[in-house]
């Protein structure tokens, strides 16, 4: 019965009520990090970090947070462990901090990570706080990867970084697709992803 | 305890506020001087890639400190024509305007109202704002010569772009139209990827080495542009119209008389 309840918590962020397809949460950094696909998998690592530690704090000091000023409190420990993170990315991985640099101090901002805490550490115990983070951020990762999958492909004929469809201004046949590159193409994509999910599993589509 | 009670909601505030801040700041300290190394090696590394002569093998430290050696050149400023300084003016430099040249930052003295000036709009072609009063020029040996790199900005679509660009120094004191290429690297943007962020790749800026920089009057030729033939322009990036420019005005700039033109035109040192 235990397992059964951690392999809910852990997988059913990834279809069935995956954070951005179902609940619609967190799009804006879907848009900035998906080009390209190293940068989309350094900014899913930063995500489930963040969600799982900042849902496992929370939840170990949730009998002492005061209602009054609980969303600040959980936003401390949120903004803390993105510097952290950002730190660290400047530290050891430097290229790509480079490349990302706002975006990872936008995670602060990202909806997921405090909708979790809200929503789900405040009321269990730590270890399925932590869990629930984890999934959480996984099925983030999961429909960032694809949308930085499709990006990169068709916007510069490669994946992370390497030649897959020689394009045409290195010498090879393939014409990129320059919309893919802009922020609108990611809406497009994940608009396609939360149809066919829906069409896959139509218990997801809102009752109007 | 009563936990909503206003004495617990003050003591779990200001807990919580001194465990963070000792965890942010221990880390932040602590990673201090590896990203500062980070960044040196970055500054350094593109400043070899300019140059033409880096080597991904190789700790780029130990290659720069093989290769380059650096001066310092002051803009013109009205007054005075633009030269390279002297150990002499350095150190006056280095006095009046607290300049400290052994660890010299472009960027804190371009921002440093005391060690830069403001340029109005009709001279801010780059849209750079301020320019420093002194620039690092690095002399980087290359063969049986050495390129001269010097460090350029400016303003694209979304942001300014810090890079280098390297000139023969066996092409200078021939006259204006002999002033040659060998490189151009960035080290600091945010344009798009793919499209303005193309100015990092590694086939666009290939393009770069042999063009030619001024017309016989010395005025600044180089462009990039599009469908473009000649010794001084080179092809726009596509579907980056206003990056492109932006690398036209910042080489209009750099390069012009509010740039390097006096070191790069003056009569062979």
């Amino acid at each position: 019965m235990a397992d059964q309840k951690t392999k809910e918590v852990l997988l059913n962020p990834l279809f069935n009520e995956n954070p951005i397809t179902l609940q619609v949460l967190g799009i804006c950094s879907a848009l900035a990090v998906t080009t390209r696909l190293d940068k989309t998998l350094a900014m899913c690592v930063a995500v489930v970090f963040v969600v799982a530690f900042s849902n496992a704090i929370v939840s170990a000091i949730r009998h002492q947070i005061p209602t009054s000023i609980r969303i600040i409190v959980q936003m401390t420990v949120i903004a803390s462990l993105v510097i952290f993170v950002d730190q660290i990315l400047a530290a050891f991985w430097f290229e790509v901090s480079k490349e990302m640099s706002v975006f990872v101090g936008l995670i602060i901002t990202n909806c997921i990570v405090m909708g979790r805490a809200e929503a789900f550490a405040m009321k269990h115990d730590p270890q399925a706080s932590f869990l629930d983070g984890i999934g959480n951020g996984l099925g983030y990762c999961l429909i960032l990867l694809i949308v930085g999958f499709l990006r990169e492909l068709f916007g510069s004929g490669k994946l992370f970084g390497i030649d897959v469809m020689r394009p045409v201004t290195e010498g090879g046949w393939y014409v990129p697709n320059g919309l893919m590159l802009l922020p609108p193409s990611a809406f497009f994509i994940i608009g396609l992803t939360i149809w066919a999910i829906r069409t896959w599993r139509p218990e997801q589509v809102g009752r109007s | 305890m009563d936990r909503d009670s206003v004495g617990n909601t003050i003591k779990v505030a200001a807990l919580l506020c001194v465990v963070c801040s000792v965890l942010v700041s221990a880390t932040a300290v602590g990673l201090r001087d590896r990203q500062a190394t980070n960044r040196l090696e970055e500054l350094q590394r593109n400043v070899l890639i300019a140059a033409d002569i880096y080597d991904s093998a190789r700790p780029i430290q130990e290659q720069f400190a093989e290769s380059v050696e650096i001066k310092f050149y002051r803009f013109p400023d009205g007054k005075f024509a633009g030269k390279l300084l002297t150990d002499q003016e350095m150190s006056m430099y280095a006095s009046r305007y607290k300049i400290d040249f052994a660890k010299f930052n472009q960027r804190k003295t371009s921002l440093n109202p005391d060690t830069s000036t403001e340029l109005d709009s009709t001279a801010d072609i780059a849209g750079i704002k301020r320019r420093e009063l002194v620039s690092a020029v690095y002399f980087v040996r290359h063969g049986d010569h050495r390129n001269v790199v010097l460090p350029i900005r400016g303003y694209g679509l979304w942001s300014t772009l810090w890079g280098f660009i390297s000139i023969d120094e066996s092409s200078l004191g021939k006259g204006p139209e002999a002033v040659t290429i060998r490189g151009l690297s960035y080290y600091d943007h945010k344009e798009t990827p793919g499209l303005g962020g193309e100015v990092d790749n590694p086939s666009w800026k290939a393009k770069w080495p042999g063009k030619r920089v001024y017309g016989a009057d010395g005025a600044v030729k180089i462009e990039v542009a599009k469908a473009a033939h000649g010794d001084a322009q080179v092809d726009s990036l596509s579907g980056a119209t206003i990056t492109s420019q932006g690398v036209t005005n910042m080489m209009r700039f750099w390069l012009g008389e509010q740039g390097f033109q006096s070191l790069l035109l003056a009569a062979k040192q």
